[in-house]
């Protein structure tokens, strides 16, 4: 494997010791859709979404900035380099529905998980409250790994580029 | 070998330059007074109907609105003649004539009954410009602390981007301030879902009133990087329901940036990589339109990106962002820098709204089929052109051309439909394990490994709408390869070229159940062999081609 980084951004990553250096082994997981999508954990930042835009290119912070609280994330990133798109959960889940699943279906499948529903996203989406954080990543899987859904994925905040 | 990146090019940018004059027009509207203004997606002049109260709660942000009545103006919109894009004389310097042919278009349509959605960081639906089209309370904010207003209102000076798009596509003509749209009395919808960047958000955007919008304007995707970015399944899930469900069955349409990739990046020998846009999962799906961009003189910009998944161009900026498009501004203003492949976006969504318009019975694939063979050849000697015994030619640069709106409306009014999803056919997916080895090159170049697969009766397309390629390949730096899909009639689709990224390691992200998408193939056949050929066309790592599949859409 080679080493292609910018030469500018390797060498300001020698001096900060190395960016790459925060990126932990794989350690979690999320399904996107059917497919089981590992994730690294990127310790290096953290993702705050307290502000009032929220929102944009000023989630991601350096982890020593932030101090931590309920509208803080922990920062993934897709694959094992250091430049991999990164991702963070600033709660809710996205769960799909069996197609054409009536309401008192949908209540009592809710109600079963005790899913607190926040807004549908077209006929069988749904998005359900779950806290920030891996809050959300853990019940997200569990959904998806109960059977009753047909998906079940956290509410990922990922940069998305105005072209 | 390593490749350090030089400087980057700036890329297409954001930055709000308001033109001199737009204090007076701000002025202007401060002075304005009247009942109110026309607002809605009938438009109409003269109308006028009250603006709905409820502005969003802007604490914290640089920009606060009232609800302020524009004048009803009358007569030509006063920087139409710098819109090179609606009706290019050369006034910029490029080539008369390379433009979307809107004016042509006009005589037959402006739009109306029709809605554009535009999904972007915000939109400013109170502009002079935009509110007259805006249709009441149809919009959507989805900024944290205003979420669920029908003002999806800018903060910050750089929530500037919808609002720009928002003024290409739909800016009302003939009110005697600013920038005509290219459907300028269509309905105008803002969804600031990219306020946020959730998935939720862009699912229940693209999702957001299927029954009454025509077009579903996006431009914006994956970050031109080199990377391998996936599309979530969030994201298909909606286009699919969008498709299926949108506009009462005929299937929403969706429109998207091919991207901006052109030279990402360069190497210490000034070699030039460029992202193709089969690497952007939002613009790789059967109900995704892909736009490319092409400048004043009709020439692929620096920043294009290629791919066999391209449909159609439409104008935006040069190479060195000297020549740009001219639209709306925040706060009212205008603005002469928007550039990049989001310009081009809102002139084919701004054309789409056009067919609608003159045709609302087409359905998504009418409007994709119609859209590649009205398009017009620019860039005539370009090499990248491929004639088809099928269909139009096709470039790898260009798609299927540069959309011309007079066309397309003339062909839409009479177009015999295909049908909707329900009546899309699918054949496969086809699927192969060649578990073959990638070698490097050798003193004698390259070396292509190539497995194929034979569609028989089996398949009962006759006329090919889009075909889905699925890769697997396990390699230590995936770009080193290049994929190419070679169909039994021997058109080929260059389904993505070696490149570099920014990082160590695999860099550029695994090609793991990777699905390009590829328009290449319009009109064609189905049955025969169908090759798929791999190439390690990058010095060191090796790796091994697993598997694939081929999937074909058509009638």
């Amino acid at each position: 494997m080679r080493n292609r980084t910018f030469l500018p951004q390797a060498l300001l990553a020698l001096l900060l010791g190395s960016a790459a250096a925060g990126l932990n082994a794989q350690q979690r997981y999320w399904y996107d859709g059917d497919v089981r999508r590992p994730l690294w954990a990127d310790d290096t930042q953290v993702a705050d979404f307290s502000g009032q835009r929220g929102e944009k290119s000023r989630v991601l912070k350096p982890a020593t900035l932030v101090k931590g609280g309920a509208l803080t994330s922990p920062v993934f990133r897709d694959g094992p380099g250091e430049k991999s798109r990164s991702r963070a959960l600033p709660g809710g889940v996205v769960v799909t529905l069996a197609p054409g699943t009536d309401e008192a279906r949908r209540t009592a499948l809710f109600a079963r998980h005790a899913l607190e529903p926040v807004r549908a996203l077209g006929a069988d989406m749904w998005l359900v409250a779950a806290a920030p954080g891996v809050a959300s990543l853990d019940l997200a899987n569990r959904l998806h790994e109960s059977g009753d859904f047909r998906t079940a994925a956290p509410n990922w905040w990922q940069p998305r580029a105005l072209k | 070998m390593d490749h350090n990146r030089l400087p980057s090019r700036p890329g297409p940018g954001r930055g709000a330059r308001a033109l001199p004059w737009a204090a007076a027009l701000i002025a202007l509207s401060l002075a304005g007074c009247g009942g109110g203004s026309s607002n809605g997606a009938t438009g109409g002049g003269g109308v006028v109907t009250p603006l709905p109260t409820g502005l969003p709660d802007q604490t914290g942000c640089t920009y606060q609105y009232t609800l302020t009545a524009w004048p009803n103006g009358s007569g030509v919109d006063p920087l139409l003649g710098q819109q090179w894009h609606l009706n290019n004389t050369g006034q910029t310097g490029g080539t008369a004539g390379e433009d979307v042919r809107a004016v042509t278009a006009w005589a037959a349509t402006r739009g109306l009954g029709v809605r554009i959605a535009v999904v972007d960081d915000a939109i400013e639906v109170l502009h002079q410009d935009l509110e007259p089209n805006a249709v009441t309370g149809a919009s959507f904010s989805y900024r944290t602390a205003s979420l669920g207003s029908a003002y999806p209102l800018p903060c910050a000076p750089d929530d500037d981007h919808g609002t720009a798009v928002a003024g290409v596509a739909a800016a009302r003509d003939g009110n005697a301030v600013g920038v005509s749209g290219v459907a300028p009395r269509a309905g105008l919808v803002g969804y600031s879902a990219l306020a946020t960047r959730f998935d939720a958000d862009i699912a229940d955007a693209l999702s957001r009133g299927l029954a009454d919008n025509g077009v579903y304007n996006n431009s914006w995707g994956s970050p031109d990087d080199g990377m391998v970015n996936p599309a979530e399944a969030t994201f298909r899930t909606a286009i699919e329901a969008g498709l299926a469900n949108g506009r009462g069955g005929r299937g929403a349409v969706y429109v998207f940036p091919a991207g901006n990739g052109g030279c990402y990046a360069l190497d210490s020998a000034g070699q030039c990589y460029t992202e193709s846009s089969g690497l952007d999962g939002y613009v790789n799906h059967r109900g995704v339109i892909p736009v490319c961009a092409v400048d004043h003189r009709g020439r692929w910009p620096v920043y294009g990106e290629p791919g066999a998944n391209l449909l159609v161009c439409a104008p935006s900026s040069d190479d060195n962002d000297a020549v740009n498009i001219t639209t709306t501004g925040l706060r009212s203003t205008y603005r002469s820098d928007f550039n990049g492949t989001s310009a081009s976006v809102p002139m084919v969504s701004g054309v789409v709204a056009l067919m609608l318009s003159v045709n609302p019975t087409l359905t998504w694939r009418d409007v994709r089929l119609i859209l590649a063979q009205t398009a017009r050849r620019n860039d005539a000697t370009d090499t990248e052109w491929v004639a088809s015994a099928f269909g139009p030619a096709f470039s790898h640069k260009y798609g299927f051309g540069v959309v011309d709106a007079a066309a397309a409306v003339t062909a839409a009014r009479t177009w015999a439909s295909v049908g909707g999803s329900s009546a899309q056919k699918s054949c496969g997916p086809y699927n192969r394990t060649p578990n073959r080895a990638l070698p490097d090159p050798t003193g004698a170049g390259p070396a292509t490994v190539e497995d194929s697969v034979t569609v028989g009766g089996e398949c009962t397309i006759t006329r090919i709408e889009y075909v889905e390629v699925t890769f697997t390949a396990a390699h230590s730096y995936s770009g080193d390869l290049r994929v190419r899909l070679v169909s039994p009639n021997g058109l080929v689709s260059k389904l993505v070229d070696e490149r570099v990224c920014d990082g160590g390691g695999d860099a550029c992200g695994a090609y793991s159940n990777w699905t390009f998408g590829s328009n290449r193939h319009l009109g064609e056949g189905t049955s025969g062999t169908w090759r798929l050929q791999v190439t390690d066309a990058q010095a060191q790592d090796t790796g091994t081609w697993q598997s694939w599949s081929i999937r074909l859409w058509g009638r």
